[in-house]
């Protein structure tokens, strides 16, 4: 609020008229930077600019110009600052300088105003209605300042989701998506290392198996194989015992045949010998 | 069922048996039967022996009486069973088996005593194994090695289970293993060693224990059926190295991977490596650890964490020696 810390002077005509002039020679030279730069984002940098260079009417004349000069200076240093260098930082801090100067601006048309109603009626009309054109000016400054705004942020929004989506919440989204996709993951890997050692479990058990198995199939092999000697040898036994018995057999009927013929000679000697006893007698 | 019903039956003819093996115990069935058929045998010519033959005939009384009593005694024996009435089964058994050894026929007083010890296992272990050693002696005797080391075998199964001494068991297996070498199946007298072996290795005698496993597991090595189980042989062995001495152990695995490759690429050596090194660091937790990964993959079982918790002692006593 510098309006109301600077001393009050009651201001003359004479002393209006220089400042109106200034007024006049720098919407002039906005008129200009609008003409040089047909972006949207500069009418902001324009804007302040004519804010920034507007004087407040309490200070005095004298330091009023210097100051308007000072201001000259530091308006040309932004306009190139925010050409040259489009960070989004300073883009925001630009925009609150802005909307501070309106309000300073507001501010000190108010002023003007009453001052302008204390001067005599005859130059009151023509004061009364450059302050009504400036009062329109300004809000129409308001009206593109807002509209750049908005276009300023819409395509910057644009531009950034078109290419980054840097945006917090989607980030955010993404961020809970891929931790969950990870988690998943280790999920499945754990599933998986504890089947194969199941798996693996099975195999050595089956190998314990495979192995009482195998040393019994050994045992029965041998069995197998003494038990066919065995049998090899009962065979031959077998055949030998029926070689003994066929001579048995035969002999039985040697025997038989001997002891016909004995008891056959024996009948015949006794025979003879009657018939021998007979004949004697 | 007629349980009682076959009991009685049984005894009655169990008395019947009785009586024939009395009346055939007169001076003519036991003198004459034997001595003229052992004279007539001795002189077998042509036509004495047809004489033989009918004497024989008359005498044949005697011992178709014992016969007789015989075959009465086993069906008694059986219907016993059946009434599940195992002392008097095996009791008949056994006199079946008395007179079969009077009749001269070794091979069926040898089958009925070793029903009679099967009857017996199931009541009074004692007079089985008495059944079972008649039965081993009358085997042996006729040079029927194969099935003595099988009784052998059963005999010292009772003494393991039933009558729980150790010695007489291990003994019992000892003999069947030689029977059974003797016979030359290696199988078998190899199972029979290993059970000599565990038992050993449990009552501490080390060095017969390693000698087996190493005997069984060299022969392992060479068979193709067996080679599977060879490394679990080497492993046992290394395992009783380790409870006498560690630096033995150390030497015996190195000897046993130059013998027998596959042996390293087991997960048992690689056990026992992780063992060596933690009893040579004294450390109590790697030991146990590495107990516990075999564990998780494949049991141990109860012989193995017995020889293992004394390898553990030993760790645990050194270190609080150290102390």
């Amino acid at each position: 609020m510098r309006c109301l810390t600077a001393p009050q002077q009651k201001p003359t005509k004479a002393s209006y008229t220089p400042l109106l002039r200034h007024i006049k020679c720098w919407l002039v030279v906005w008129r200009e930077c609008v003409n040089i730069s047909s972006n949207v984002s500069s009418c902001v940098v324009l804007s302040q600019c004519l804010f920034l260079s507007l004087p407040p009417p309490s200070l005095p004349l004298l330091c009023g110009s210097q100051a308007v000069v000072m201001k000259r200076c530091s308006l040309r240093r932004l306009i190139n600052m925010f050409l040259f260098f489009s960070l989004s930082e300073e883009k925001t801090q630009l925009v609150l300088n802005v909307d501070k100067q309106l309000e300073e601006v507001r501010e000190l048309l108010e002023q003007m105003d009453l001052e302008v109603r204390e001067i005599p009626a005859q130059s009151r009309a023509m004061y009364n209605s450059r302050l009504k054109s400036y009062k329109q000016e300004v809000e129409k400054l308001e009206k593109d300042f807002k509209r750049s705004r908005i276009a300023y942020s819409d395509e910057v929004r644009n531009e950034l989701l078109g290419d980054d989506a840097i945006s917090t919440e989607s980030q955010l989204i993404k961020l809970r998506e891929e931790r969950a996709h990870l988690l998943d993951n280790t999920e499945k890997l754990e599933r998986s290392s504890r089947r194969l050692e199941a798996g693996y479990q099975i195999a050595v058990e089956t190998e314990q198996v495979g192995q009482e198995i195998l040393s019994n199939l050994h045992t029965d092999r041998e069995k197998i194989q003494r038990a066919r000697e065995r049998l090899r040898e009962t065979d031959a036994n077998l055949g030998k015992s029926s070689r003994i018995l066929t001579g048995m057999l035969r002999r039985i009927i040697q025997n038989r045949i001997l002891v016909f013929v004995l008891g056959a000679v024996i009948l015949l000697t006794v025979i003879l010998a009657i018939y021998l006893n007979l004949r004697s007698h | 069922m007629d349980n009682s019903g076959k009991e009685k039956e049984a005894t009655a003819l169990m008395a019947e048996a009785e009586k024939k093996v009395k009346s055939s115990q007169s001076f003519f069935g036991s003198l004459f039967g034997m001595t003229v058929k052992k004279y007539f045998f001795k002189k077998c010519d042509h036509i004495s022996s047809l004489l033989f033959f009918y004497t024989f005939f008359l005498s044949h009384r005697s011992s178709s009486k014992l016969e007789e009593a015989c075959d009465l005694y086993v069906r008694a024996a059986n219907m016993y069973k059946m009434a599940k009435n195992w002392c008097a089964a095996g009791n008949a058994f056994a006199q079946a088996a008395h007179l079969h050894l009077q009749m001269q026929s070794k091979h069926d007083a040898a089958t009925n005593l070793i029903d009679a010890g099967n009857a017996f296992k199931k009541a009074d272990p004692q007079e089985a194994i008495n059944c079972l050693n008649r039965a081993i002696e009358i085997y042996t005797d006729m040079g029927r090695f194969t099935i003595a080391a099988k009784h052998h075998i059963t005999i010292a199964e009772i003494y393991e289970t039933e009558l729980v001494d150790i010695d007489k068991a291990v003994a019992h297996y000892e003999q069947a293993a030689d029977y059974y070498k003797g016979e030359e199946s290696t199988s078998s007298a190899n199972k029979c060693l290993l059970k000599v072996a565990t038992y050993a290795a449990q009552l501490e005698q080390y060095p017969k224990a390693i000698e087996i496993y190493e005997q069984v597991g060299t022969y392992a090595m060479d068979s193709t059926l067996l080679k599977y189980s060879a490394k679990d042989h080497f492993f046992k062995a290394a395992l009783c190295h380790f409870c006498v001495d560690m630096l033995n152990a150390k030497l015996a695995v190195q000897k046993y991977e130059e013998m027998f490759p596959a042996f390293s690429d087991s997960r048992e050596c690689k056990l026992l490596k992780k063992l060596l090194d933690a009893y040579e660091e004294q450390n109590v937790e790697a030991y146990t650890d590495s107990v516990k990964e075999f564990d998780t993959i494949s049991r141990l079982d109860q012989w193995l964490t017995t020889m293992l918790l004394r390898i553990k002692k030993t760790i645990q006593d050194d270190e609080s020696d150290l102390r």
